[in-house]
């Protein structure tokens, strides 16, 4: 990994060097496939490239997931006992999103700027599902609510100076993968911006696949579901006979 | 979760159930709870290692002829009844995001009166020993539940009952183990011997030759419908528990039946203890997120 880092350093120096007036903007990743095993505890993957520093200049990059439906629910005291009272289910949410930046992405641009390239936890759309109980309302509660406990489970995070500039033509940083992480398809958009403009992206993506005897597992309990039950009671009347057996004097 | 957690608790609650020769399922469930196992997948898990340390308990029992099997199939039709309903009510109750808290609380009744009802019993028996000569009430008395329809005669238990006394035992402990993961040997044994009158031989082989087909139903189902049993971490609960066991039945055979039964009901008490703690404080964050299918 190191030699490639290395090799690829050299490359990203020659191309960069020229400082013409075009804005270059080159990312790369050092792994685009990640293998969830059985004794997977999560994964540092590494992003580096080279851009064309003129002015004020920052790069965000923002990982995003499989889009899924959450349930967000709230808790009151029910007779002594805390019961969930209230839902609200939302559709279309990144099941994974993680922004890094050189800077907190306030300074970097406007609001607007923001918005449109939906880089922020404000901007991701929130939509509730029909089967919501809450009022249009307290909306914004329920937001926080969300936001803040994505990022307690590590699928969600906002990482502001995670990105290291080398030189004024390099960057690199790491990208946390949790253990909880779900298979499929992600995607890794790299921004240039330029005095609060977006100049440049780069798109990449990263495939996160279930590998191994956990794969097989997760594929059969979903997919084949009769059958990993019955698999399931096969296999335990077998290690009952089996535990009796050994034991038995 | 580290692969030596799981099986250190299997062959912890292994330990247990070889002292006190109980299933261990009722402490399982809440202890996997604990170390932070979903509770909807402690449930479904756990009912699928209970179909194997039923198996491997049951084999003797057959070996001995303690197994009455005429009731063992009634009450498994209760069993496959209730636990049926209770798995569709397990996925009802998971879509409304209750599950969680009826998992707790059904431990914490169930829990809080046989730990207490043990407790109550022990230090009877340890005053008892201390006083002798004292008299031992009535088995069973007759009552409203011997005029009950479709009577049937039982050999094995030398008994002749309604059908539907042993069915409605149950349906009921086949609702609790789809809804506990547990195979509810705890609420089955005292039923059997108090409320349906078997001899104390045959119960426990009966309970177990019923509670494989109950637990096996519960894990079938509960794969299709809302695929909450993990084999892997079932196998590894397995492979601690049945070493455990080993240790267990030996220590056990040790020390005194009284004394063992207190210690049992203290730890019962505990476990409850701490799941009365869990849904009665007051949560850290009031809002929580899952992700939907």
């Amino acid at each position: 990994m190191i030699a490639r880092w290395f090799a690829l350093t050299l490359a990203l120096i020659t191309l960069a060097l020229p400082a013409s007036a075009l804005e270059k903007l080159v990312a790369d990743l050092d792994q685009e496939e990640v293998f969830i095993t059985t004794d997977f505890t999560g994964a540092e993957l590494l992003l580096f490239g080279a851009f064309d520093r003129a002015s004020i200049d920052d790069i965000a990059i923002i990982v995003t997931g499989p889009s899924k439906k959450i349930a967000i629910r709230r808790k009151d005291k029910v007779a002594g006992i805390w019961l969930n009272t209230e839902n609200a289910d939302v559709v279309g949410l990144p099941s994974f999103y993680h922004i890094l930046s050189t800077r907190p992405l306030d300074d970097i641009a406007s609001r607007n700027t923001l918005k449109l390239n939906r880089l922020g936890f404000d901007y991701i759309p929130f939509k509730l599902d029909d089967d919501s109980s809450i009022d249009e309302g307290p909306v914004e509660e329920w937001k926080a609510a969300l936001i803040r406990n994505m990022q307690a489970t590590g699928l969600w995070s906002d990482q502001p100076g995670k990105i290291k500039v080398i030189g004024d033509v390099l960057f690199r940083t790491d990208i946390n993968i949790p253990a909880n992480i779900m298979p499929g398809k992600y995607k890794v958009r790299t921004l240039h911006f330029r005095d609060g403009a977006v100049v440049n992206e780069n798109v990449s993506s990263i495939t996160v696949s279930k590998s191994g005897l956990s794969a097989m597992i997760y594929r059969m309990a979903h997919d084949y579901a009769p059958f990993y039950g019955i698999f399931a009671i096969i296999f335990a009347v077998a290690s009952g006979w089996l535990a009796a057996a050994v034991f038995r004097k | 979760m580290n692969v030596f957690t799981i099986v250190g608790l299997g062959g912890a609650v292994g330990l247990l159930s070889g002292i006190f020769g109980v299933g261990g399922g009722f402490l399982m469930t809440p202890l996997l709870i604990f170390l932070g196992v979903p509770a909807p997948v402690a449930v479904g898990t756990e009912a699928n290692q209970i179909v194997a340390s039923s198996v491997s308990g049951v084999l003797a029992h057959f070996r001995r002829g303690n197994v009455d099997i005429k009731m063992g199939l009634v009450l498994l039709a209760g069993g496959l009844t209730g636990s049926t309903l209770g798995v569709a009510l397990f996925a009802l109750l998971r879509d409304l995001g209750q599950i969680d808290v009826v998992i707790k609380l059904s431990f914490i009744l169930f829990l809080g009166l046989i730990g207490s009802l043990m407790l109550m019993e022990s230090i009877r028996a340890i005053m008892r020993s201390r006083q002798p000569g004292a008299r031992r009430g009535k088995l069973h008395q007759h009552n409203w539940l011997h005029g009950l329809p479709l009577k049937m005669r039982f050999r094995k238990s030398k008994l002749y009952i309604s059908a539907l006394l042993p069915f409605g035992v149950g349906a009921i402990v086949g609702v609790l183990s789809a809804i506990m993961g547990v195979g509810g040997g705890f609420i089955m044994v005292p039923a059997m011997i108090y409320l349906l009158g078997m001899p104390t031989a045959v119960v426990v082989g009966t309970s177990l030759f019923q509670i494989i087909f109950v637990t096996a139903n519960v894990t079938f189902l509960q794969s299709v419908q809302t695929q909450t049993v993990d084999i892997m971490l079932a196998f590894l609960l397995l492979l601690g528990a049945v070493i455990g066991a080993q240790f267990g039945t030996r220590i056990g055979a040790l020390l005194k039946g009284e004394q063992l039964r207190g210690l049992l009901a203290l730890l019962v008490l505990m476990v409850c203890g701490k799941l009365v703690f869990d849904v009665v404080i007051t949560p850290e964050d009031l809002f929580s997120v899952e992700f939907l299918r």
